[in-house]
């Protein structure tokens, strides 16, 4: 066996190694930024394709995740480009099935999903590192590639829009006796 | 109004619940495998070594800088002399061939099913890849081994998680992900009616199906209180089903954990015996209890729990027992392969220990002591395997088709012919000889193809591979 195949062999398994270990939290993060399990998982197969490709990405996970996450949050963005594009021009594809919505239909919080709901892109993004993640504000701004006050900001005005939301929706389901 | 830190609370419950439903992602890992197995080796940048200084203190870094900039600045200095003492001249650096790295071509399309009930008979699975979402996806059949191959099914969605095809192919089922799309045909294929899942089944958790006929779901049920599931059962391909039991996930499901949940992997031996690979977690509220399956003997009306010593030396538990669906060769001779992991709570990467098989001999009744096995690739989880017989076991799981027939001690590479750069997706085995493999190849624009062995994998045809979705072949 020759030593470049070697080192090819041995590159592929690190990155295999790092498919396996960022597959999954990377197609929940996917997941919450476009709602659609199998997008999600095209989004996440095309930002790991990107990360191989690219003489950009760097090698240490921590840093790697950083940069997936980034790509994949263009993508996102990308889709929702296209999305608004495409949507005065074509009919909408219809979807069988998306586990997404089991998922979020097994968590008995529903009114917590409805609140996340409403949040836009990049306030979605916030909550979910920072909560559904448990990054600190500093790691998120990093992921994110903005300062570490906007993200405070950022995540301060989401929860409040969850909060009121939750709040009037609970308040909404009472009926006056 | 509710205060921020109950919010913040409530937030991240959400967060481990949707954490702890959310469905498994091994398909999207071999797709990123395998695309990623397409593309040429990455840049030099690449190739570096990945911890170059990670070994090196701090102050040997430090020498080491000071040294490479001393040594610089004397080259340069002794370069600046020399070139004041040259003549003048036009010097053509010489061209060295630079490797274009480029994005891994997507492929058309994914291989999502493949299953032969005879040497001419088969049905393969194609889904189309793009970013819209998965799909469409087509069925072809072909009934000259191979050769050619016709058109039956489409529709638009991902590809099909079970076909299954009875001995002489007139009976057939393919089951897409949640029961959805559920199709059956009595005709070989020659018409499919779209099947039904019975009306309650609004959140399908987990199925499986043993045969054309025969199939189980469990599902969530829309009932007041949450964490309610049915198990409803299947024995004419869906056409009609049966609740038979209502089962409490919190409470049926929740050994060792503080809470209870569907997410694994379901499968049945025979109409009355089957077991369900619980996820493994991490965190608080765990119980240390040994590592286990949850197994039922009468069709899934009722669950228990069946418990895997741990081996010898080997702190093996719930949070670290990853399972792979028990795997069997016939009635009574099976094995189940674990693997060992240790998963952060919070981020970051597993870590990902040795695998061990426990075998049975009396339709998984009983287990054997665990012994270690050697699983060729990476070693980063269990992979796709296909169990031949009670030793001799086939894995795909990187760009490699390897081979053991000793139980997992020693493996074989089985390239004999199949081209390079060849990544097989599907594979299908009739007995321990007779057995087809759908892949993707490599090239600027990957193609699907389609091969035949009849001597356990040693030698592959090539078969013409069908078109892709109605435009021209393939590959």
């Amino acid at each position: 066996m020759d030593a470049a195949f070697i080192m090819k062999r041995d590159e592929r398994q690190w990155f295999e190694g790092i498919v396996s270990s960022l597959a999954r939290p990377a197609t929940k993060f996917a997941n919450v930024l476009v709602h659609d399990f199998d997008l999600a998982e095209e989004i996440v197969q095309e930002a790991f394709a990107r990360m191989w490709a690219s003489p950009n990405t760097p090698s240490a996970e921590i840093e790697f995740r950083r940069y997936l996450y980034r790509t994949i949050t263009n993508l996102a963005n990308d889709y929702y480009r296209r999305r608004v594009r495409r949507s005065t021009s074509e009919a909408a594809i219809p979807v069988v099935v998306n586990p997404l919505e089991l998922v979020e239909a097994r968590a008995s919080d529903e009114a917590m999903q409805a609140a996340l709901n409403i949040l836009g892109l990049r306030e979605r993004q916030a909550i979910y590192l920072r909560y559904f993640e448990d990054r600190s504000f500093a790691e998120t701004a990093r992921i994110m590639g903005t300062r570490q006050v906007t993200v405070r900001v950022m995540v301060h005005r989401a929860l409040g829009k969850l909060r009121r939301h939750i709040s009037e929706n609970s308040l909404s389901d009472q009926v006056a006796i | 109004m509710e205060a921020r830190t109950s919010l913040e609370e409530r937030l991240r419950a959400y967060a481990r619940e949707y954490d702890r439903e959310f469905p498994g992602t091994g398909g999207v890992e071999r797709r990123i495998v395998a695309r990623i197995t397409l593309a040429p080796a990455r840049s030099a940048r690449f190739s570096s070594p990945r911890w170059p200084w990670g070994m090196a203190g701090g102050l040997v870094r430090e020498l080491a800088i000071v040294a490479v900039l001393l040594l610089l600045a004397g080259v340069l200095v002794v370069g600046a002399t020399k070139l004041r003492s040259l003549p003048t001249r036009t010097v053509t650096p010489p061209v060295t061939a630079t490797p274009q790295i480029s994005k891994p071509a997507l492929p058309p399309a994914y291989w999502t099913a493949l299953h032969f009930v005879s040497a001419n008979a088969g049905w393969i699975a194609e889904t189309k890849a793009n970013q819209t979402g998965a799909g469409p996806t087509f069925i072809y059949k072909t009934t000259d081994g191979g050769r050619t191959w016709q058109q039956q099914l489409t529709w638009d969605g991902p590809g099909p998680q079970y076909a299954r095809f009875s001995a002489n192919g007139s009976h057939g089922l393919l089951v897409g992900l949640g029961g959805v799309p559920l199709f059956k045909t009595v005709d070989g294929g020659a018409d499919w009616q779209r099947m039904a899942l019975p009306a309650q089944a609004t959140q399908v958790a987990l199925q499986y199906f043993l045969n054309a006929d025969e199939g189980w779901i469990i599902s969530y049920l829309s009932e007041a209180t949450p964490g309610i599931a049915g198990v409803f059962h299947t024995t004419d391909g869906g056409q009609s089903w049966t609740q038979t039991a209502r089962l409490d996930v919190n409470q049926d499901f929740s050994h060792g954990l503080s809470g209870g949940s569907l997410q694994g992997n379901l499968v049945f031996l025979d109409s009355s015996n089957g077991w369900i690979t619980p996820a493994n977690y991490s965190g608080t509220g765990i119980t240390p209890v040994p590592a286990y399956l949850y197994v039922t003997h009468d069709g899934g009306k009722t669950w228990g729990v069946q418990e895997f010593a741990a081996p010898a030396a080997v702190g093996m538990n719930p949070s670290t027992a990853s399972f792979l669906p028990p795997g069997f060769v016939n009635d009574r001779e099976g094995v189940v392969l674990v693997t060992q992991e240790s998963v952060p709570n919070g981020p970051g990467a597993p870590t990902i220990g040795a695998t061990y098989a426990y075998t049975t001999s009396d339709g998984g009744d009983h287990w054997s002591a665990a012994q270690k096995v050697v699983i060729p690739g990476n070693g980063y989880g269990p992979p796709a395997m296909v169990v031949l017989d009670a030793r001799t076991w086939l894995t795909f799981n990187a760009s490699q088709l390897e081979r053991t027939t000793d139980g997992g001690v020693h493996w074989e590479s089985l390239a004999g012919g199949l081209p390079p750069n060849t990544y097989a997706t599907e594979l299908d085995f009739q007995d321990v000889n007779h057995g087809w493999l759908a892949a993707i190849r490599s090239s600027a624009q990957p193609t699907l193809a389609v091969f035949q062995t009849s001597d356990g994998g040693a030698h592959w045809t090539a078969l013409t591979a069908p078109p892709l979705g109605g435009q021209p072949a393939g590959g």
